[in-house]
């Protein structure tokens, strides 16, 4: 890792440290508010690939791997946001009108919400007034649902809108994960809306983001880990550290070495050829793994949200079912792998 | 050997499994999950519909395991009114039955049992409560941790020690006493933000210079750590019921979506159906050693090897197939009610005994049997 890769981590670290450690259960419980978004703005976060016109900041995709790991590590829910700001609504807000509405998203003016199930998924209906008032399409599965405009698909089912929203109905469950931002139904307005492009064209964002997504789960590996070495250092059980215990000991550390792995190859790849896939469908499997045991580690402490680590193994999952698209990315990987489609039946 | 469960037992497993369908809706497992309040109507209703029968342990084993299958929290919150009930059922005599568990019984009382500790976990001999003997009490000051039924029990199994830890055998010195929730001193904050199961009510418990009458003393004084492990040999084959109820209605709910929501073809998809295998196996081989070690218990001639076994690998199974389940139904668990079963799977391998204190249990069985039989 290169001198200004080191110093980008300290910095965002520093700045997580600072300013998400101390909020990071109130996030969980009341989302992510405005004065943090501004923050974020203000160090050049939200927009950190996107163009300088837009108030981005044009960093190199190693940086913003970096602010994505730094970020998710004490919240998951930020690097989320910072990812979708980036990956997705720098890429299909870039023109138009539609970019002013992006200058607005990356300075923490505004906000931008995902209709994401059935974007990605096809999931949820995409046609048709199913507003409970009769106007609108009701879309499900909306990622950031409180924000004020929306990315989702048009009547047909194809287009992609920038539009307006509001919430279905009260909530009656919370997300299992990315709290900080939050799943729920919004039902869209669709006078008014700008047009961004197909709905392919966020597939293809998502597809070729796939080491950024790897760094998010790093960030996930990191954090968790991080919070049951600490804590198998300091909890005594049967009269010794949790730390001097084998089974503790040699699960932890051999997660942290296949952190450090992923991690060395996250800063050192690109996404060309399959090779962010490599990471993912890696970085995927570990996340679920590291904070499962991380969890584990915090015995019933770690069942209790105050301890800051089933978080992480909520936000695993649900960026696994939200990120990371299972056997369609196995199967993209397959097809790398064997030159040829493979993985069909 | 005979797989197979009695006509009766098979008739009542029906039984319960219509009355968890009825009243374990969506609407009603949502609410007690996000409110995280406890269903006390549930618990009449169980009462009343003869779904819980204390009477016969294979019964409620069988309940257990079906009111989890379709939703783990609003089904532990029936069946756990009646926690700890075997200790004194075991150990305790018979003016302490007929004053504590004929209530119990009848289900106008809710009783709890109190070991763990903040700090103290699966290390129950380092517990520090302490009951100092005054005249014709003892006076209880301490605390307890993560107590089920914390703030709503009317009294409590408790665990505390009546004389100073030696340090090499720190498991004497402890004994167990009835402590009623209404006692002076005692006070219960409930414990809030629980991953899963959160319809059941956890609560940390305070014990200011509490006075327990000395007739509340179950058993001998002492013996306490021992009635203790007693129970736990029983209440574990009880969890792997809980555990494997989350699994089988993991899998049922993934079958359900597979057939019937999603795209057309998954079924047929070899990375799908062998995921289901799996899942499938899993549970299977997870009962089977549920049932080995029940039979074992409930002909009282425990098996604590088995015990752990069963209560160990149900617990991994529920964490495993609630995890495939939501990698089988994407969205659709995420949004739907698969999400609650994969928090609530992951108690199974914390309480009753940790998966690492199972392991320990099974390894030093496993060295003492293999001495008595070279």
């Amino acid at each position: 890792m290169n001198d200004d890769l080191k110093l980008m981590k300290e910095t965002v670290r520093d700045f997580s440290a600072k300013n998400i450690e101390n909020i990071a259960l109130k996030i969980e419980r009341e989302g992510i508010h405005k004065d943090l978004l501004k923050k974020l703005a203000e160090q050049g976060f939200l927009g950190a690939t996107a163009p300088q016109e837009y108030g981005g900041s044009e960093l190199d995709g190693a940086s913003y791997r970096a602010i994505l790991e730094e970020l998710s590590s004490f919240s998951p829910s930020v690097g989320v946001l910072v990812f979708l700001y980036n990956s997705i609504a720098s890429k299909l807000l870039n023109k138009g009108k539609a970019g002013d509405y992006l200058k607005e998203i990356l300075s923490g003016e505004s906000t931008l919400g995902f209709g994401y199930g059935e974007i990605l998924e096809g999931y949820g209906n995409s046609s048709g007034n199913e507003g409970s008032d009769g106007k609108g399409i009701l879309k499900k599965d909306v990622i950031f649902p409180t924000a004020n405009k929306f990315i989702a698909l048009d009547g047909s089912g194809q287009n992609l809108i920038l539009a307006k929203g509001k919430i279905e109905k009260a909530k009656d469950k919370k997300s299992l994960g990315i709290r900080g931002l939050g799943i729920s139904d919004v039902i869209i307005d669709t006078s008014g809306t700008e047009n961004l492009g197909l709905r392919s064209d966020i597939v293809k964002a998502i597809e070729d983001s796939s080491l950024e997504i790897a760094a998010i789960y790093l960030g996930i590996i990191k954090g968790s880990l991080n919070k049951a070495i600490e804590y198998a250092k300091v909890r005594t059980t049967f009269d010794h550290y949790l730390k001097d215990y084998s089974p503790v000991a040699f699960s932890l550390s051999n997660l942290r070495a296949e952190e450090e792995l992923l991690r060395s190859y996250i800063y050192e790849t690109d996404n060309e050829n399959g090779k962010g896939l490599n990471a993912l469908i890696f970085a995927e499997s570990l996340s679920k793994k590291a904070t499962k045991q991380a969890l584990q580690t915090h015995g019933g402490y770690g069942y209790l949200e105050d301890f800051g680590v089933e978080k992480f193994y909520r936000d695993a999952m649900t960026i696994s079912t939200i990120l990371f698209r299972g056997r369609t990315d196995r199967k993209r990987l397959s097809e790398e792998v064997f030159g040829t489609e493979a993985g069909n039946l | 050997m005979d797989f197979e469960l009695s006509d009766e037992l098979k008739d009542f497993r029906k039984m319960v499994r219509e009355f968890a369908l009825d009243e374990f809706t969506s609407e009603v497992a949502r609410k007690r999950d996000f409110e995280e309040s406890y269903p006390d109507d549930l618990r009449v209703k169980s009462l009343q519909k003869g779904i819980i029968d204390f009477s016969s342990p294979w019964k409620t084993m069988v309940a257990i395991e079906e009111l989890c299958r379709v939703d783990a929290g609003l089904g532990i919150s029936v069946t756990v009114p009646y926690f700890g009930a075997e200790v004194i059922m075991l150990f305790g005599n018979d003016a302490q039955k007929e004053k504590y568990l004929s209530e119990v019984n009848k289900g106008k009382k809710m009783m709890g049992l109190a070991v763990t500790e903040p700090g103290g976990g699966s290390d129950v001999a380092a517990n520090k409560t302490e009951a100092a003997k005054s005249g014709n009490k003892y006076i209880l000051n301490g605390s307890k941790m993560f107590i089920t039924n914390g703030q709503i029990a009317d009294f409590f199994v408790m665990l505390a020690r009546t004389s100073k830890a030696d340090s090499a055998k720190k498991h004497r010195g402890m004994s167990t006493f009835i402590v009623e929730s209404k006692f002076k001193g005692f006070s219960a904050n409930k414990l809030e933000g629980k991953l899963g199961v959160r319809a059941t009510n956890t609560a940390e418990l305070i014990l200011n210079n509490v006075e327990v009458p000395e007739e509340n003393l179950i058993g001998e004084e002492g013996k306490g750590f021992y009635y203790i492990m007693t129970f736990f040999n029983i209440s574990r084959v009880f969890v792997a019921a809980q555990a494997i109820g989350v699994a089988q209605g993991a899998l049922d709910r993934t079958l359900e979506y597979l057939k019937n929501n999603a795209p057309s073809g998954e079924l047929q998809n070899e990375y799908v159906q062998f995921t289901l295998s799996d899942m499938a196996t899993r549970i299977e081989a997870a009962r089977l050693l549920m049932y080995k070690a029940a039979s074992y218990l409930f002909q009282f001639k425990p098996n604590p090897t088995i015990t752990s076994m069963a209560k160990g690998y149900a617990s991994e199974t529920a964490v495993f197939a609630s995890e495939k389940a939501m990698e089988l139904t994407g969205l659709y668990g995420l949004s739907g009610d698969l999400e609650r079963y994969f928090r609530d799977a992951k108690i199974m391998e914390i309480w009753e005994g940790t998966s690492e204190v199972e392991k320990l249990i099974i390894a030093r069985m496993l060295e003492k049997e293999s001495d008595s039989s070279e």
